[in-house]
């Protein structure tokens, strides 16, 4: 569904991405895990289109997006939810939803305001109250909630449990948990690994701007070297 | 009693007016983050557009409001063309570019009305049916003014319904605040920007449109009003229709009762509220705070400018062709070049602040004013020698910088460049209506040299010296600790603080350093023109020192001098044309378009692409 060959991402002079390569499949989760600064949220940055890729190819249902507009690569099917949340703190929850609003996909289950406030009950309640004074569990679940409007396809969460209380975080978990089955596909950054093996089936990690290991989620839930060379701080 | 509430609808028919340019400026400048400076020349265009409408269509009210709505469409169009030309090109760039485009487009626009309508002020029908006054209470209120109140209140409710009731408003909204997450969201932005620039054009053409039945079409519509709507778009808070409403409010009625009591200081007063809610509320009365970190977008590439030996040389080298000039060249080019000098300075003292400190002045010409008004009373009333004159005038100058610069280095970016635009229009407000000492609209005359220096030659090297010994003294402090931590507090304001500087105080000195030897600039510049009038410190030439800085390249130590002087050849050579500021217009609009980091800068990164010289800096 979604693949990654040879990126390369530059800030500046600096080299963020090498030669960074992965691949998602259909209705797949996979959990990009590094630690702070390894390059997670750029590589989904990249993807996204809000930073400019120097070298490599991106390709989204077959299609290179490398060179597509970030609203150009959602319309495609791509949804996209940030690590500080970016919610439009001016407009009330149901607006933030509407300016999400897309149309209606084949092969992507369809959301409307009706079927979002079942997954998230908190938002319902709070449709009509301006998002800023919201909390940041229920901001976190807003901008999902938010990228989920444009009825995608695959999705790139980046880091959805940070910051959040443990009751939240498992709340987060039931949510992925219900739109992966609902086949939607999904690559998640993160750095809470109780979190990312709650949801995913395969784990890619990375350092210092390079993919060191790609397997399946269990084997690295029990390799204790790996956890000591690249996640543990 | 009846009298005051007349007045009072004057006022408020006044305010209604201002209200539609001004809500259309603040609209584009929350979503786009540009600050137009071609919003003025779109309320000329919609008044010039209307009255060729009106006066050719047939006569009533359905034709009337019919041409004044076909003006402001019109407008809409004219807006959306400058944003998909120009501006869509330019969003990247750093803000000021965006500003000096648009003023690029002030200039175009200009000639072309100018083209099109002639020369002569142009004096519309009376609005059919709305021609007489009615008795309100005993006064006689002129109906049509009631027609634009209502007007007022109309775009008001609908612009609020727009925002508040629409997923387009919604959207808008939106961008205001995150427009890169609201394109990861599917959002095309650039349709979005387009569709706002129309809006708030037409709102501009619509208040030009409406200005019709009460006053003449005058070419300086567009200057004369810009200034009064960044106050109240300012005033009112960036982004904000309401703000916006109340700040056009508050400063026609001021006007409308200031004018009772002080008819002198009008203009005075409008610029004082302005100063005076800015430093209570520095985002304006019902804006919000901006984002400390969003004027750190772009990068600042140098920090370390200590030009190279071999570029001590090649300057070495310019300053010997110039010592020998007066041998070879007319005396014209000595004139020329005496003017490039001055220039020299001044944009360099501009780029002091701007490069160095980052903050951004609209009104640096009022220091240059300052000090050739300084340096010509003192000539003409206390009858001091000219090298005195020339050497107090920096301190006239540094006194006014002194007094604006507390304020403007409380706020930043924008805000702060609104700001000093507003100081340097009190400044010409007073000069242009004091006129029983500065000379008013005419000037002083008679600043000429001393005996001594009469001569072309002897006056070009006495420039020569000044300006030279000004700019490297303005270099000497760019290396010195203190323009360290000015840089330092450019690229982090909060970092720098974090070390024990006091960064306002150190931007405060350095407004006042910068005014200060824009003050000598325009000391000499007296005795070079032997006139001063109030152009030496008007917009346009505030204008004149940003592009010059920019022409050059803000990020480079020589661009300010280079800049000057492809400025002042450019203007010479421009002159001999008819429609000059159109060429001008779209030299500028052309070079922020493809030359973003100024001569001096994208040439270094030509040559520095083409592996000619170390990428060091």
């Amino acid at each position: 569904m979604l693949e990654v060959r040879g990126l390369h991402t530059h800030y500046g002079r600096a080299e963020i991405l090498s030669d960074v390569s992965l691949a998602v499949g259909r209705g797949e989760v996979a959990a990009l895990l590094g630690r702070n600064g390894a390059g997670k949220s750029t590589t989904l940055k990249s993807i996204m289109g809000l930073v400019r890729v120097s070298k490599g190819e991106i390709l989204f249902a077959g299609q290179s997006i490398r060179h597509r507009r970030p609203f150009e690569i959602c319309r495609s099917g791509l949804g996209y939810v940030p690590e500080d949340r970016r919610i439009f703190t001016d407009l009330t929850v149901e607006e933030n939803l509407d300016v999400a609003r897309q149309p209606p996909r084949a092969d992507a289950p369809t959301w409307t305001l009706e079927r979002i406030f079942e997954l998230f009950p908190n938002l319902a309640e709070r449709r009509g109250s301006s998002a800023r004074a919201m909390s940041g569990g229920e901001q976190q679940m807003l901008t999902v909630a938010r990228t989920l409007m444009g009825n995608p396809r695959a999705i790139l969460l980046d880091e959805p449990s940070e910051g959040l209380a443990p009751v939240i975080v498992e709340q987060m978990a039931r949510t992925l948990q219900e739109l992966k089955s609902a086949g939607v596909t999904v690559l998640l950054s993160e750095q809470n690994l109780h979190f990312a093996g709650l949801i995913a089936t395969q784990a890619i990690i990375i350092e210092k701007g390079r993919i060191r290991y790609a397997g399946a989620m269990e084997a690295i839930a029990k390799d204790e070297a790996l956890h000591a060379a690249y996640l543990t701080v | 009693m009846s009298f005051y509430f007349a007045q009072f609808l004057t006022g408020l028919a006044s305010a209604s007016s201002l209200f539609l340019v001004a809500s259309g400026l603040s609209i584009i400048f929350g979503v786009t983050r540009v600050v137009n400076f071609a919003h003025g020349s779109f309320y000329m265009l919609g008044a010039f557009i209307a009255y060729s409408l009106v006066t050719s269509l047939p006569p009533g009210p359905f034709w009337f409001w019919g041409g004044v709505i076909l003006a402001a469409l019109t407008v809409g169009v004219v807006g959306v063309i400058m944003e998909i030309l120009v501006l869509r090109r330019i969003y990247q760039a750093p803000e000021l570019f965006q500003l000096v485009a648009t003023f690029g487009v002030v200039l175009l626009l200009k000639d072309v009305a100018l083209w099109t309508w002639g020369p002569e002020d142009k004096l519309g029908p009376r609005a059919p049916g709305f021609d007489g006054a009615i008795d309100i209470f005993g006064s006689r209120v002129p109906e049509y003014d009631l027609v634009v109140i209502v007007v007022g209140f109309v775009v008001l409710a609908g612009l609020w319904l727009l925002f508040s009731r629409t997923r387009w408003g919604a959207l808008v909204r939106a961008a205001t605040e995150d427009r890169e997450m609201l394109g990861a969201l599917g959002i095309n932005q650039a349709l979005l920007f387009t569709g706002v620039f129309f809006l708030g054009s037409v709102l501009a053409g619509l208040g030009g449109a409406m200005q019709l039945p009460r006053a003449s079409v005058s070419h300086h519509m567009d200057l004369a009003i810009i200034a009064t709507v960044f106050v109240v778009v300012v005033v009112g808070g960036m982004g904000s229709i309401v703000g916006a409403f109340l700040a056009s409010v508050i400063i026609s009625e001021l006007n409308a009762f200031g004018i009772l009591i002080f008819p002198q200081i009008t203009l005075v007063l409008m610029f004082l509220v302005m100063a005076v809610v800015l430093v209570i509320r520095p985002w304006g009365i019902l804006g919000r705070p901006e984002d400390e970190t969003a004027g750190e977008e772009y990068e600042h590439q140098s920090l370390s400018w200590l030009p190279s030996r071999a570029a001590r040389l090649a300057m070495a080298g310019v300053v010997g062709v110039l010592l020998l000039l007066p041998f070879v060249v007319q005396e014209f080019y000595l004139v020329l070049m005496t003017e490039v000098f001055i220039l020299a300075l001044f944009a360099a003292s501009l780029h002091f602040i701007m490069g160095n400190g980052g903050m951004i002045s609209f009104g640096h010409a009022a220091y240059f004013g300052l000090g050739a008004y300084g340096g010509a009373t003192l000539l003409l009333y206390g009858d001091t020698p000219m090298l005195l004159a020339i050497a107090l005038a920096p301190f006239v100058a540094a006194l006014g910088a002194a007094v604006f610069g507390w304020f403007c280095v409380r706020l930043s970016g924008v805000y702060m460049a609104m700001l000093s635009l507003a100081f340097a229009q009190i400044v010409w407000s007073i000069v242009f209506q004091s006129s029983g000492i500065t000379g008013g609209e005419d000037g002083l005359v008679g600043v000429w040299p001393a005996e001594w220096a009469s001569e072309r030659q002897v006056f070009y090297y006495l420039t020569l010296a000044v300006t030279l010994g000004g700019i490297l003294a303005l270099w000497r402090m760019l290396f010195s600790p203190f323009g360290y931590s000015l840089r330092a507090g450019r690229d982090s304001p909060r970092r720098v603080e974090a070390i024990g500087i006091g960064f306002r105080t150190h931007k405060w000195l350095a407004f006042v350093i910068a005014g200060t030897f824009a003050g000598l600039a325009g000391g000499l510049y007296g005795f070079a023109k032997g006139i001063v009038t109030p152009t030496t410190l008007d917009i346009p030439r505030s204008i004149d020192a940003l592009m010059m800085v920019l022409l050059g390249g803000v990020q480079t130590l020589v661009g300010p001098l280079v800049g000057a002087f492809a400025f002042v050849v450019l203007e010479d050579r421009l002159l001999a044309f008819q429609y000059w500021r159109a060429i001008f217009g779209l030299i500028i609009i052309g070079i922020c378009i493809a030359m973003p980091e100024g001569i001096v800068g994208s040439t270094r990164s030509f040559l520095t692409r083409r592996g000619l010289v170390s990428s060091g800096r």
